[in-house]
């Protein structure tokens, strides 16, 4: 009995951790089989998909706009974030602050196919045609709440006293901001941009709403997708895998090293 | 003496709260004085006000003569010291000390220099390289006092800079920031909550309550003389005797429920039926003393080493507390009747303030 309490709980964790992982582990280990099709046993391993994937130039034009859309991500949404986070922990009413930070979360819990389906009557009814710009500012748009609420956790322990230090030894405010304030929160900033650049990479819904003819890589794979299953879509999931654990784990070993 | 710091009829409101209210207050020039008092008194808000960190509802801070109430904080010439250092986490200690001289645009070499001189000034020799996050709490304090001083302001200002330090080192620091200020010859005004701390160091304590200053004079003259029954609870221990006054015999006496004592030659006009306070520091109280005035039931003797305290009973509300060396209370068990007494000067008379 004694037994079974003990191994039945290990045994459930190992269960949920292969049902999360599973798949993922399935897309990865497939992208480097030379059989086309999903099947077991695995007769050889090739980089032939990769090849495969980085040659067909409709690809290489989707990665190329990806990484536009994430660059964007994270310079506006970082910068307009972590300003705006900035001066949310500096406003003295709680009540006030707790609203505003609330107030620019809200947007994050709003289904994406709403901000998608909104952001396209918006565009049309203004005549903008739909496009990579039109994507880039559904992008920043997702990514700011995020990236306001990393930021805002980190300033919530920033000492503001040596803010006071700097002017009180002379400096003029901007010149504490120049010397103190960003040699501080810069590291957090990095951070956010990275998270703004992974959420931008992988985003579909919003994307397909209003990027038109042009293609990003989930879009593109979603194109693939339709017309059956080829492996060069699991070596372009496992590469665009591999970027966003990178952003991911770095955005965070960054903030870390700052809360020390 | 020249006057530092004047604050002349300073009030501060928060929204619908008053912080101050019309503090006038000056500061002597190569004086250290301690703004001493509980939490939320106004003392740290009046040390912003001079720094410049909050603006006077109303009144003028001048410095030196020079009015300064409109001036940014990197204007005036005052340096602050702040409760927990406030260091540049992301300088080292030789960058931290010349910040203000860099800004103020000095030449590498002559900051350097001066950067040394202030690390020996606070016995931190050698330690230019190091983090802040590689100092302990006395060394972060003493870096950050270093580098208020290196620009030489004409006032430093403290906001309870050894708050955060253990006792021990506590009191080795205040030591240490006495002799540095009597070596500058430097105006301090300094902010605590801790009176031991405020007897200790200053040249003059002013000690505030609710946003006033209720008594400000010598260490020597606040412990002896408080004018009120806050101030003599606040500095030190004391025994106070509520009662009214009887002025019918020619000597003045108050009439408590344990019993008649003589009021002390006072300058206040006494009249009968007044209510009073007779305040009656412990030390002051003997054994047996000279002419004994109340007899106690002792509850409480409590051993502090150098001293023993001794509680008595003198009616079902009033404790009253002895304060001796050791041998002095020999053979007094709890449970025993004493007589206590005190030489009368030693008692102060106060008014019933309800405190």
């Amino acid at each position: 009995m004694v037994a079974v309490r003990k191994i039945l709980p290990a045994a459930f964790i190992c269960v949920v951790l292969a049902y999360l992982y599973a798949p993922i582990a399935v897309i990865v280990i497939f992208s480097f089989t030379t059989s086309p099709r999903l099947s077991m046993p695995i007769e050889g391993l090739t980089l032939a998909w990769y090849a495969n994937a980085f040659a067909n130039p409709l690809i290489s034009t989707a990665l190329r706009n990806s990484l536009v859309l994430a660059v964007i991500s994270a310079v506006l949404a970082g910068t307009m974030g972590a300003a705006f986070a900035f001066w949310l922990v500096t406003i003295k009413r709680a009540r006030v602050r707790a609203t505003l930070l609330t107030a620019s979360l809200m947007p994050a819990i709003v289904p994406l196919l709403v901000i998608g389906i909104a952001l396209a009557v918006l565009f049309r009814g203004i005549g903008m045609q739909q496009g990579l710009l039109n994507a880039a500012i559904g992008h920043v748009l997702i990514s700011l709440p995020f990236v306001v609420l990393t930021m805002n956790a980190r300033l919530e322990s920033f000492d503001f006293s040596v803010l006071e230090a700097a002017r009180d030894l002379g400096a003029t405010p901007s010149r504490a901001f120049r010397d103190i304030t960003l040699p501080l929160i810069r590291p957090s900033v990095i951070g956010a941009a990275m998270l703004a650049a992974a959420l931008s990479l992988d985003e579909f819904v919003v994307t397909w709403f209003n990027v038109g003819n042009q293609q990003t890589v989930p879009v593109l794979v979603w194109g693939l997708m339709r017309r059956g299953i080829d492996p060069s879509i699991n070596a372009i999931a496992t590469v665009l895998l591999s970027v966003l654990v990178c952003l991911v784990v770095a955005s965070n070993i960054i903030n870390r090293k700052k809360a020390k | 003496m020249t006057t530092a710091v004047e604050i002349i009829g300073v009030r501060k409101l928060f929204g619908a709260t008053t912080a101050l209210e019309r503090v006038d207050f000056e500061v002597g020039a190569g004086e250290f004085v301690s703004l001493l008092g509980a939490s939320g008194c106004g003392k740290s808000t009046l040390l912003r006000i001079i720094a410049g960190f909050e603006s006077p509802s109303e009144g003028r801070v001048r410095i030196h003569g020079e009015d300064v109430t409109r001036l940014p904080p990197e204007r005036r010439p005052t340096n602050l010291v702040f409760q927990r250092g406030a260091l540049f986490p992301h300088m080292t200690v030789r960058e931290n000390v010349g910040y203000g001289l860099k800004v103020k645009g000095w030449a590498r070499t002559r900051i350097d220099a001066r950067v040394e001189e202030m690390l020996a000034l606070v016995r931190l020799e050698g330690f230019g390289d190091r983090e802040p996050g590689q100092l302990s709490g006395g060394q972060a304090q003493r870096v950050a006092l270093a580098r208020a001083l290196a620009s030489e302001p004409q006032v430093l200002l403290l906001d309870e800079p050894l708050s955060a330090l253990d006792l021990k080192l506590r009191q080795q620091m205040q030591l240490e920031l006495r002799a540095i200020q009597k070596r500058l010859g430097a105006t301090f005004v300094f902010v605590t909550h801790d009176q031991t701390e405020a007897l200790v160091m200053s040249d003059r304590i002013a000690i505030m309550n609710n946003g006033r200053i209720v008594q400000h004079g010598t260490p020597r003259e606040i412990y002896r003389r408080p004018n009120s029954v806050f101030v003599s609870n606040f500095i030190g221990a004391t025994n106070l005797l509520r009662g009214t006054v009887d002025t019918r015999n020619g000597q003045a006496s108050l009439q408590t429920g344990s019993g008649s004592y003589v009021i002390p030659a006072t300058e206040m006009h006494l009249e009968s039926g007044q209510r009073m306070v007779l305040s009656i520091r412990p030390e002051a109280v003997r054994l047996q003393g000279e002419g004994a005035r109340v007899n106690g039931l002792v509850t409480e003797i409590i051993y502090q080493g150098n001293n023993v305290r001794v509680g008595t009973r003198l009616d079902p509300d009033t404790i009253f507390w002895a304060e001796g060396r050791d041998d002095e209370f020999d053979g007094i068990a709890v449970g025993d009747t004493v007589a206590l007494g005190w030489a009368e000067d030693a008692a102060t008379i106060l008014e019933d303030d309800g405190t």
